[in-house]
Formats: C-alpha cells, sequence, structure tokens
C-alpha cells in the first residue's frame, strides 16, 4: 500500500469558454500522506476550493489523473467512482447553508449511513449519538434543526455527518473561516483531535495562515490557478522562496472573516442573479 | 491567528485539546440512549401545526374551511332540499324555519343552493389547482433542473402566458369546449399553470444552488434521494402557500365568468350565478344577494388567513 492516500498529479480546470475563459486550477499535483494535512493558500479566486472539488469529483476535472489509496479514481464515470465517496468528505465553509434547514441534527448525521444501508435504525441511532458525543454537541439535541445552534455548533454538527461514514481524507474548505476566531481555534482543535484519534488526512483550504501554520505538515501556495510554492510548513514560512509567498506571510494579519464572506457572499448572488437575469432577458 | 496565544496550554499535542473540544476520553460511554428525543417522521409536520396554531385568525379560517367541505361533500344528504325542487307557492320568501336563507323566484331552497355552490366551488377551484399544478410544476421543474435552451423557450412560453389576460382566454377556452363543471377547471387550471411553473422553477434553481445539495453528493446521495430528502422539502412550503392563494383565485375565477353566464350551466347552482341572478332583483328581495355573497366571502377571507398563515411558517425568511 502506498505511503500517500492521495496523489493528483496535473489537475486542470477552465470555467467558459473563448475569451471569457478562467484557468481555475492550472496544472496542480499534489501529494498527501495518510493522517497528514496539507494546507493549501492562496488568495481569493485562486482556484483552491476548484481544486478541493477536483479532488473529490464535485466537478469534473478538465485534465489530470487522481488516485485515491492506491487506485485510479479519474477518468472513471461517476457511477464507478461513487463507493468512493464513503472515504472521502468535505466540510464547507458556510456552516449553516451546508446543513438542509428541513432535517434535523440527527436525520442529518444519520442519512449518510441511510444511504449506504449502514446498519439498521437502532444501530444508526447509536452512531448518531456516539458522533454528536464526539464533536461535543448534546446527543440529546439530536432532533432540533439547524438553525438552533450557532455557528460554531453547525461547524460540530457537520463534522459529525462527515464522520458517519468513517473517512479516511477530509478535504475542508475554509471550514473555520466563517467562525469568531475564538471558535475558530476551538474547531481546529477539534479536527486535530479527530486527526489523532482516527488517522484522519486533511486537505486543509485558507487563507488564514495562522491557521495553516498551526495544523497543517505541507503548505501548498497557489495563484491565479497555478503553483507558487509547494514545501513542509516549516519552510514556508522560515524562508519562503517566492516574492508572492513573502507579501502574503507580511500580510498578516490576515483575518479574511467577516468582510471576505460578505464579498463572496455577495459574488455568488451577483452569479446567481446574473444567471437569472441573464436569463430573464433573453426570455423576455 | 495564533492558536497558541489565544487559547493557553492548547497548543499541538497540548493535553488539554481533548477536553475543549468535547472529545471523549478513552473509556467513557456515549450511549445513554435513554433521553435522547425521537426525530424524524412527524416531526417536522408537528412542529408546522404547532407554529400554525399560534395564528387565531388562521385557525378559524381553516375550521370554516373544514366546515365548508363537510357540507359540500355531504350537501346530498344534510341539504334541506334538492338544488332543483321548485316550490312556485313559497317563491320569494325571506328566512323561516323552513327556508332559513329564504327562497328564490321559482321556490328553491336558497341554503340547498348556497350548499350545492360550495360544492361546485370546491370542485372546480381544487380541481383547477390541481391541473395547473401538476402540469405547472411539471413544466417548472424539468426547465429548472435541466436549464439550457429547454429553459429559455420554456420561460418564454411562461411569459406570453403572463401578458395574456387570463379572463379572455378564459373565455376563448370555454367557447371552445362549451359551458359545464368539467370545462370550468380545466380551463382555469390551463390558465394557471405559468404561475406554478415559474415558481417551482425559481425555487429548484435556488435550492440547488445551496451547500447542502453539494454535501449531500459529496455524502454520495443519488440525485433521487437529493430531489426527494433535500429539494422538495426545501420548495414544499412555498409550493403550499402559492396552492392556497391559487385555490380562492380559482373560485373567484368561476364566479366571474358565472357571473357574465359563461360559467356553470344554470339550473346548476354557483355562488356567482346566484348573484347575478338576485342582483337583479336586489332591491326587493335583498336575500337573495345576501346569502351567496356572504358566503362567497367569508370562504375568500378564510382562505386568505390560512394562506396568511401558512406564508408566516413556510415563506421565505
Ligand atoms: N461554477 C463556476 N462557474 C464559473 N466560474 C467559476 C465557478 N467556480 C469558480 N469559478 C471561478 O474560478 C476561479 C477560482 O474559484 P475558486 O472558488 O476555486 O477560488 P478560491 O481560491 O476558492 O477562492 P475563495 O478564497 O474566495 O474561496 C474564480 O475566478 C471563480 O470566479
Ligand atoms: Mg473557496
Amino acid at each position: 500500500m502506498s505511503d500517500f492516500i492521495l496523489e493528483a498529479t496535473d489537475i486542470r480546470k477552465t470555467f467558459g469558454k473563448g475569451d471569457r475563459a478562467v484557468k481555475a486550477v492550472d496544472g496542480i499535483s499534489v501529494r498527501i500522506r495518510r493522517g497528514k494535512t496539507l494546507g493549501i493558500l492562496g488568495e481569493s479566486g485562486s482556484g483552491k476550493s476548484t481544486l478541493g472539488r477536483c479532488i473529490l469529483r464535485l466537478i469534473e476535472p478538465d485534465g489530470g489523473t487522481i488516485k485515491f489509496d492506491g487506485k485510479t479514481v479519474s477518468g472513471i464515470p461517476q457511477s464507478q467512482f461513487r463507493p468512493n465517496r464513503r472515504n472521502m468528505q468535505m466540510i464547507f465553509q458556510n456552516p449553516f447553508s451546508s446543513l438542509n434547514p428541513k432535517m434535523s441534527i440527527g436525520e442529518a448525521i444519520e442519512d449518510p449511513m441511510r444511504i449506504w444501508k449502514i446498519g439498521d435504525k437502532e444501530s444508526r441511532r447509536k452512531r448518531v449519538t456516539e458522533l454528536l458525543d464526539m464533536v461535543g454537541i448534546n446527543p440529546r439535541r439530536s432532533a432540533a434543526y439547524p438553525y438552533e445552534f450557532s455557528g460554531g455548533q453547525q461547524q460540530r454538527i457537520n463534522i459529525a455527518r462527515a464522520l458517519s461514514l468513517d473517512p479516511k481524507f477530509i478535504v475542508c474548505d475554509e471550514a473555520v473561516s466563517a467562525l469568531d476566531v475564538s471558535i475558530q481555534t476551538q474547531i481546529v482543535n477539534l479536527l486535530m483531535d479527530l486527526q489523532k484519534h482516527l488517522g484522519l488526512t486533511y486537505l486543509f483550504i485558507s487563507h488564514n495562515l495562522g491557521v495553516v501554520e498551526y495544523l497543517a505538515d505541507d503548505v501548498l501556495i497557489m495563484q491565479h490557478g497555478k503553483l507558487v510554492e509547494y514545501a513542509p510548513t516549516e519552510e514556508i514560512f522560515k524562508n519562503p522562496r517566492s516574492e508572492y509567498t513573502r507579501n502574503l506571510i507580511a500580510s498578516v494579519p490576515a483575518m479574511p472573516t467577516a468582510a471576505h464572506l460578505q464579498a463572496k457572499e455577495a459574488d455568488r448572488i451577483a452569479r446567481g442573479k446574473g444567471l437569472a437575469s441573464a436569463r430573464s432577458a433573453v426570455a423576455g | 491567528m495564533s492558536p497558541s496565544t489565544t487559547t493557553p496550554g492548547q497548543g499541538p499535542g497540548a493535553p488539554g485539546a481533548d477536553l475543549a473540544s468535547g472529545f471523549p476520553a478513552a473509556g467513557s460511554d456515549p450511549s445513554d440512549e435513554m433521553s435522547v428525543p425521537q426525530y424524524g417522521g412527524m416531526a417536522g409536520l408537528r412542529r408546522d401545526w404547532r407554529r400554525f396554531r399560534r395564528n387565531k385568525l388562521a385557525v378559524a379560517g381553516l375550521a370554516y374551511i373544514l366546515f365548508l367541505f363537510f357540507i359540500a361533500f355531504t350537501a346530498d344528504w344534510v341539504a334541506p332540499y334538492h338544488y332543483e325542487t321548485t316550490n312556485p307557492p313559497a317563491a320569494l320568501e325571506s328566512s323561516s324555519v323552513q327556508h332559513w336563507f329564504g327562497t328564490d323566484e321559482l321556490g328553491r331552497d336558497m341554503l340547498s343552493r348556497v350548499m350545492y355552490s360550495a360544492r361546485n366551488a370546491i370542485v372546480v377551484s381544487f380541481g383547477s389547482v390541481l391541473i395547473g399544478l401538476a402540469v405547472g410544476a411539471f413544466i417548472g421543474a424539468v426547465s429548472g433542473f435541466y436549464g439550457g435552451i429547454l429553459d429559455i423557450a420554456v420561460m418564454r412560453v411562461v411569459d406570453i402566458m403572463f401578458a395574456f389576460p387570463q379572463f379572455l382566454l378564459l373565455i376563448i377556452l370555454v367557447t371552445a369546449m362549451g359551458r359545464g363543471l368539467g370545462t370550468m377547471f380545466v380551463a382555469i387550471g390551463i390558465t394557471s399553470w405559468a404561475g406554478y411553473a415559474r415558481l417551482v422553477r425559481g425555487q429548484i434553481l435556488s435550492a440547488k444552488n445551496n451547500d447542502y445539495v453539494e454535501a449531500a453528493r459529496c455524502l454520495g446521495s443519488g440525485n433521487g434521494h437529493i430531489i426527494r430528502k433535500y429539494i422538495l422539502p426545501n420548495i414544499v412550503g412555498p409550493i403550499i402557500v402559492a396552492v392556497s392563494f391559487g385555490v380562492p383565485a380559482g373560485m373567484l375565477a368561476e364566479s366571474a365568468m358565472s357571473l357574465i353566464g359563461m360559467g356553470l350551466r344554470p339550473p346548476m347552482p354557483s355562488w356567482g350565478n346566484l348573484i347575478s341572478a338576485g342582483m337583479m332583483q336586489m332591491y326587493g328581495f335583498p336575500h337573495l344577494v345576501l346569502w351567496p355573497s356572504l358566503t362567497f366571502g367569508l370562504t375568500l377571507l378564510a382562505f386568505t388567513f390560512v394562506g396568511d398563515g401558512l406564508r408566516e411558517i413556510y415563506g421565505k425568511e
């Protein structure tokens, strides 16, 4: 068995066509050892999320190969890829919008086990209790709905849901960026504890240098979809080789939370609206 | 952010980290299940009902509608007379013990005619909503899911439907199909699908965009599961609200058509028929207009209250 749980080579993804094409990910390769964390750093729009989604095949990469646990999982149809979903999970930036508002948190955590027909009703509920306990949420609240929890608690619930299938590998896409600083610390510590106890491997996407320095073993720095630097964490932070990295480190305190989130939300809405208004313009 | 300074003693590998994150210490037993509340099943519906119940007007409206339903569908048994039974000697009487709502110019019992009108109104309005919703939801859902050129084409047709006056289209359809109960709800259904199509399409587009749909896909859900458990439950609220306003709109359309003599064919009673017939003798015999108008008005009001109550629960925050 290979030392590396994930080997992605020369991943490419372009959005749009012609002169409006955006090379979101342009030939990035990563390798992550079992039980380790790779941090991905880069400014907004540098293609970090796209890379994470390509690796999980939530979007189809245009090129490159992905090997997971020694098996090639790229270039096969989604139906053949699907069994791998049990082993690779994702935690999203916005803890509230990644939970279905119409599902109690107990249902939300149980649902993946139902999809995969794991255990019977009773054993699944027991597992839900266990998972909630593990992430520090009182299992007595399993019938409550997402809006009844704080952001930090919601992210704990997302983590519990991601863990419900016993994955080996988790992509954390700015999993703490939306949270208050003190809550960020709690969630980061929770993720590290879980990694230690469960032997998880993380791809940790962030633009928060402090967090990445704290938990990543290696760091990859991206700009405009291209690789800038890829080295062990210590090396990156002690003697950054590129100008870009030096500037990035110099620009700390990088506490992008609220402002960044708002900007992103605005961008998302604009993109959705743009589409809608473009459509109705055509239709009208 | 520098975690080692914001939380002293919780640097990498610090022993306190386990406690802070609530990770269970080795040997702890998390299966204290006795007091864990049950979730799933009907819990969501029960919660919705509890919230609905707080709006007294909506509850009163619902009670009225249920009563109306009961009357409408048991009219054959509970109505004191048949709607066609004439009795010329007792024509144009006002309220009495035999005829609570009085009688019309042929001596027919107004209460019975109002009751049967309720049945016709319910059949026409619910039937039309069912047709409009089935057609509209299907077209809107396909359009929203698949997008592209299909979506553009469908939305153009919807825009045309909106630009066309509903009443005119109704008159054309009734002229083409002939008057009658069936024609009525098919015609109203046909003229109302566009609204449901636009609603469902918009709801699906925005629900599809949510992170929880991507999360569900990532957890291994197939399309069917995502639609059933993640998209439908999130769009069913606005659809219910739309239906609760669509039903009285259907009643109104039916009455309006009856009022101009293009709705139900007399002697089949309808609130619109009764009101238009009564208006000719409104000054001498006001009860002919009063009772059907009152019942009709109350019915519309009840649906509005219920619709508002539903909107409080299911409307977008
Ligand atoms: N679905 C999409 N359609 C079109 N363009 C997209 C799509 N998703 C991402 N992009 C574009 O691809 C580029 C990279 O986006 P991506 O979300 O990967 O960046 P990111 O590094 O995660 O940024 P952030 O820090 O803001 O999350 C951006 O220019 C973005 O606008
Ligand atoms: Mg991103």
